[in-house]
């Protein structure tokens, strides 16, 4: 079975179209629009980020998969946890399928940047579980949290209640990267400065050249999550590092 | 542009790509914008000198107030483009095609 596949070689649907993340933005700012889709810029909002993270949610399904054939040396409770992952992210996969629907869209309305794909190409175990369930699983947190808040916002009780529940998942993904994490590279500290270093660099992409800042959930693009960060384990210090680095990021 | 500013982008697209499989040259080039972004850089010149039998059109995104089309040309060679659509003084024109 081959190992360490590219982004070119996932298989979709010929409806769903791949244009990578910097075209879309270069796209988007051609028409004055910010790289990511906000609630006082786009109208279809609702529409684009659900789609975002649907089509999210089938890379992470994949880039879980991927993780369990790629690593061959690792305890094999590793790979039940990859596997376990595996389960929940087809589970989010089919709940965003139907969210899409919910709010009139469609897989394929919106184009694939694959960019968690990419984020998700680490050739080390440790490193691989610190960019996708520290970094990208963050994320997750952050986005999902701010889409609770629209949710209860636009009294949309389907989309609050099944967020809430991919939520939870997506906290345990955290907690079980940073276990990892700390596991793998438990008596080699370079090791683990090399993992973090990683992490570090797919916050640093998710931040979207300052999109991604502290704030209310209908006014920035991204909104950082302290309370579903923290129930996921990052440390008040993590936390105050990702949102310096975040405002420190260049504007698009 | 030839056609009449009521036609959706969907129509848009079917237009164009009834122009391509026609290879009416002319049709080709008023469906696009003059400075219309082409990769490879002489796509349409490319186009020009293939001739198709039909076409389907395979996908349709937006991207902010835009839309991109996949559509699949089928004839000696098959060649598939997205082609991207921007409305112009009230018309949907091509902004920019690219061989996938």
């Amino acid at each position: 079975m081959q190992k360490f596949l590219h982004k070119e070689q996932l298989a979709r649907e010929e409806h769903i179209m791949y244009i990578p993340g910097a075209k879309i933005f270069e796209i988007r700012a051609e028409q004055g629009l910010p790289p990511l889709a906000l609630p006082t810029t786009d109208a279809d909002f609702l529409q684009n980020r659900m789609h975002g993270i649907s089509v999210g949610e089938i890379e992470a399904m994949e880039g879980a998969g991927r993780t369990v054939c790629d690593f061959e040396e690792v305890p094999w409770e590793f790979t039940l946890d990859m596997a376990r992952q595996v389960w929940d992210e087809s589970r989010h996969t089919e709940i965003y399928e139907r969210l899409l629907r919910h709010v009139q869209s469609k897989l394929g309305e919106y184009p694939e940047s694959r960019i968690l794909w990419d984020c998700a190409c680490a050739e080390d175990p440790a490193a691989r579980v610190a960019g996708v369930n520290r970094g990208l699983e963050g994320l997750a947190c952050d986005v999902f949290a701010q889409l609770i808040q629209l949710a209860k916002k636009l009294g949309d009780p389907v989309i609050e209640r099944a967020v809430d529940f991919v939520l939870a998942d997506e906290i345990t993904h955290v907690r079980m990267g940073s276990t990892w994490m700390r596991k793998l590279t438990e008596d080699d500290p370079a090791r683990r400065q090399m993992a973090l270093d990683f992490q570090h660099h797919i916050d640093e992409l998710f931040n979207f050249g300052g999109a991604r800042q502290e704030g209310a959930a209908d006014q920035v693009s991204i909104s950082i999550s302290r309370e579903a960060r923290k129930m996921a384990g990052f440390t008040d210090e993590e936390i105050d590092r990702l949102v310096k680095a975040a405002s420190a990021s260049v504007a698009y | 542009m030839t056609e009449p500013s009521t036609l959706t982008v969907k129509q848009a697209a079917q237009v164009h790509a009834q122009h391509i499989v026609a290879g009416d040259r002319t049709a080709m080039q008023q469906d696009c914008v003059v400075s219309v972004r082409q990769d490879p850089p002489d796509l349409y010149a490319q186009l020009d000198a293939m001739t198709f039998e039909r076409y389907a059109v395979l996908g349709h995104a937006k991207i902010g107030f835009q839309h991109v089309f996949k559509i699949r040309y089928f004839g000696a060679v098959t060649v598939t483009l997205h082609h991207r659509f921007g409305a112009v003084d009230g018309q949907w024109c091509v902004l920019e095609s690219e061989r996938i």
